[in-house]
């Protein structure tokens, strides 16, 4: 296939670009108390930020399955939890969404085969909006990384929505 | 040959369904207005999307060969397909090295547009769609009808029907949530035993070497997260810069298509999982074709919102269209790319331009449905409209013809019967009634007044 890349190639010529890439001119969304703001959109998300530490939300949820929280040791050759425990490395108020990324110490598919994810975030990394989020990832280090926003979830059927469509059913934020 | 207009009566032939129908998407669109009206950036937002799309289309090659080294320096094999048949071949010469069988698939439309699954189904691969909506699409043996939200068309009851023919649910039972649930339980088992998993891909990453894809359910995390082989297929137009420029459209996708502030899953794929393959195939399929006097076209994000705005589409629904993407952009692609036989296409617009008011990336649809338009008149099965055109255009040439036209038109309406008038614009006054001529001339009028 060597010949068709040379021939798509062919066509689309591969001089670097001498112009700059384009620059915003604009002011992006800032939020006067953006723990609120996160909390608001993480809601709107069908997930739910709880002001406490998350082994309290823990202990107050008492879970019947297994429990792994990888800030601790774990095992990575278990199965995947029932209730899986992150630390993310930031939040985004403007969507609810925080950063995950395993970098493999362990397996991708614990997070989608949880039933339940509790992540750890600290207040102070929430940023605004995905300007500031991606300028503060480390991009180039990423193997598997993945912005979660609420639970799992489907409209597909009338539009109704429905939690829990593969992934976890529900997320919920507390406070690390 | 598309027949918009005959396929959309057939579409309007249940009330019901087409009432829903508009309902429905013109929610979806109220969503989506909300969403950009909580961001005061909102139309800058647009146009710097429309500015680093533009960027990277007038450089694609360079990006695009980036990518390939960047992924490679990743572990990510990379192909390149000049066509369909080409990206299907590559797809099952993955598979068969994996001695792969049974693939969970999440949703993309550049397979969709190559007709992967048909291709591999009649190889003997188990294809699973695992996004709910393609799954019951896949079950009811139908086609999507719109690409955010493939089984819009149908009613719970109907989905009911399917999944109680298919999976055995209860008789009569259509509630979303119960549904839903059985839809989880049987796919569960299919991604926890799947060798193979094909996902689509919504933004290449030039810079980082890596492929992000965004999804509500999680079911492309899943499935990558468990089969040994993930292949990616992408078109051309699918590379941007780097994650920097990914935050620019992460802000726009989901606010476009659903109203949500970003999707549930923006999943990040930079390099194989361990012990797992990882391969990416390019594909160009006529992309590099159109580039050169339609490139507005390739800016596409797939968000759907032209289709949920569009008054002619929420009101004939997707299959109408008969093409594998429906709405306007959809009529802007097919018209353009094959005018004999999807000109019908660029008349399913009424040229309100209410898709260019929402695209985020400003495609300006309804001027590429226009020009379209002028492509479609060419062909013969337009040559009526066109003499009856050229006529028009001829009587207003000349006041004098003009005054004659306008003479006999009052006459008609006075002598001849109302039915034979209402016939007279053939199928344009099946829904309308054809105006009536006003009892005096303008020009009269005027003369009156002025004294
Ligand atoms: S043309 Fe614009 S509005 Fe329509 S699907 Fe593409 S990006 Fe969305």
């Amino acid at each position: 296939m060597a010949n068709a890349k040379s021939q798509i190639l062919a066509h689309l010529g591969t001089t670097p670009p001498p112009e700059p890439l384009p620059e915003p001119d604009y002011t992006p969304l800032a939020f006067d108390d953006p723990l609120s703001a996160f909390a608001r959109a993480l809601e709107a998300a069908g997930g739910e930020l709880r002001r406490e530490k998350v082994d309290e939300i823990l202990t107050n949820i008492n879970p019947k399955g297994s429990v792994i929280d990888i800030r601790k040791s774990f095992d990575p050759e278990a199965d995947p939890p029932a209730v899986l425990i992150l630390a993310a490395r930031l939040g985004v108020a403007e969507n609810g969404a925080v950063w995950i990324d395993p970098q493999e110490r362990y397996p991708r598919r614990w997070i989608p085969l949880a039933e339940m994810i509790l992540i750890a975030l600290d207040p102070a990394a929430i940023v605004a909006t995905m300007h500031e989020a991606y300028a503060a990832i480390e991009t180039d280090r990423i193997r598997y990384g993945v912005f979660l926003s609420g639970p799992s979830k489907t409209a597909d059927i009338e539009q109704s929505l429905v939690l829990g469509a593969h992934g976890a059913g529900t997320l919920i934020v507390g406070l690390r | 040959m598309i027949d918009h207009a005959g396929a959309a009566a057939e579409f309007l032939g249940d009330r019901t369904r087409a009432k829903r129908h508009d309902e429905a998407l013109w929610f979806v669109r109220q969503k989506r207005d909300a969403a950009a009206g909580s961001l005061p950036e909102w139309e800058a937002l647009r146009s710097h999307a429309q500015r680093i799309k533009e960027h990277t289309l007038a450089h694609l090659g360079y990006y695009l060969e980036r990518f390939e080294t960047n992924a490679r320096a990743n572990g990510i094999e990379v192909y390149w397909a000049r066509d369909a048949a080409e990206c299907n071949a590559i797809v099952e010469r993955l598979l068969a090295e994996e001695g792969a069988r049974s693939i969970v698939k999440s949703k993309s439309m550049l397979t969709e547009e190559c007709g992967l699954n048909p291709y591999l189904e009649a190889r003997g691969y188990e294809v699973t769609d695992t996004d709910l909506g393609e799954r019951i699409i896949q079950l009811a043996g139908d086609r999507p009808s719109h690409i955010v939200l493939p089984a819009i068309h149908l009613s719970k009851e109907e989905v009911g029907t399917v999944f109680h023919e298919t999976m055995g649910t209860p008789e009569g039972l259509s509630d979303p949530e119960a549904l839903t649930r059985a839809a989880r339980r049987d796919l569960r088992g299919r991604f926890l035993c799947a060798d193979a998993a094909i996902t689509g891909v919504n933004f290449a990453l030039a810079e980082e070497g890596g492929i992000v894809v965004c999804t509500n359910e999680g079911n492309a995390d899943l499935g990558c997260a468990i089969a040994p082989l993930h292949i990616a297929c992408m078109g051309i137009e699918k590379v941007i810069p780097s994650a920097r420029e990914l935050g620019v459209f992460t802000r726009l996708l989901a606010r476009s298509a659903t109203g949500q502030a970003i999707t549930a899953y923006t999943s990040h794929f930079h390099a194989p999982r361990p012990g797992g393959r990882l391969a990416v195939v390019i594909v160009d399929n006529g992309r590099s074709e159109r580039l050169r006097n339609e490139s507005e076209l390739l800016r596409c994000i797939r968000c759907g919102a032209c289709m949920n705005t569009c008054p002619v589409y929420r009101r004939s629904g997707g299959h109408s269209y008969g093409s594998v993407t429906p709405g306007p952009v959809g009529s802007a692609l097919r018209a353009s790319a094959d005018p004999a036989d999807a000109g019908s296409l660029a008349f399913a617009c009424t040229l309100c331009g209410s898709c260019d008011a929402v695209c985020p990336v400003r495609i300006p649809l309804h001027e590429r449905l226009r020009i379209a338009r002028e492509a479609a008149l060419a062909a013969p099965t337009y040559a009526p409209k066109r003499r009856i055109l050229k006529l028009a255009a001829w009587v207003v040439r000349d006041p004098r013809r003009l005054e004659w036209t306008a003479w006999l038109w009052r006459l008609a309406d006075r002598i001849l019967p109302g039915w034979i008038l209402e016939r007279l614009g053939g199928p344009w006054s099946r829904e309308r009634t054809f105006p009536r001529p006003a009892p005096r001339r303008f020009s009269e009028m005027m003369e009156e007044r002025n004294g």
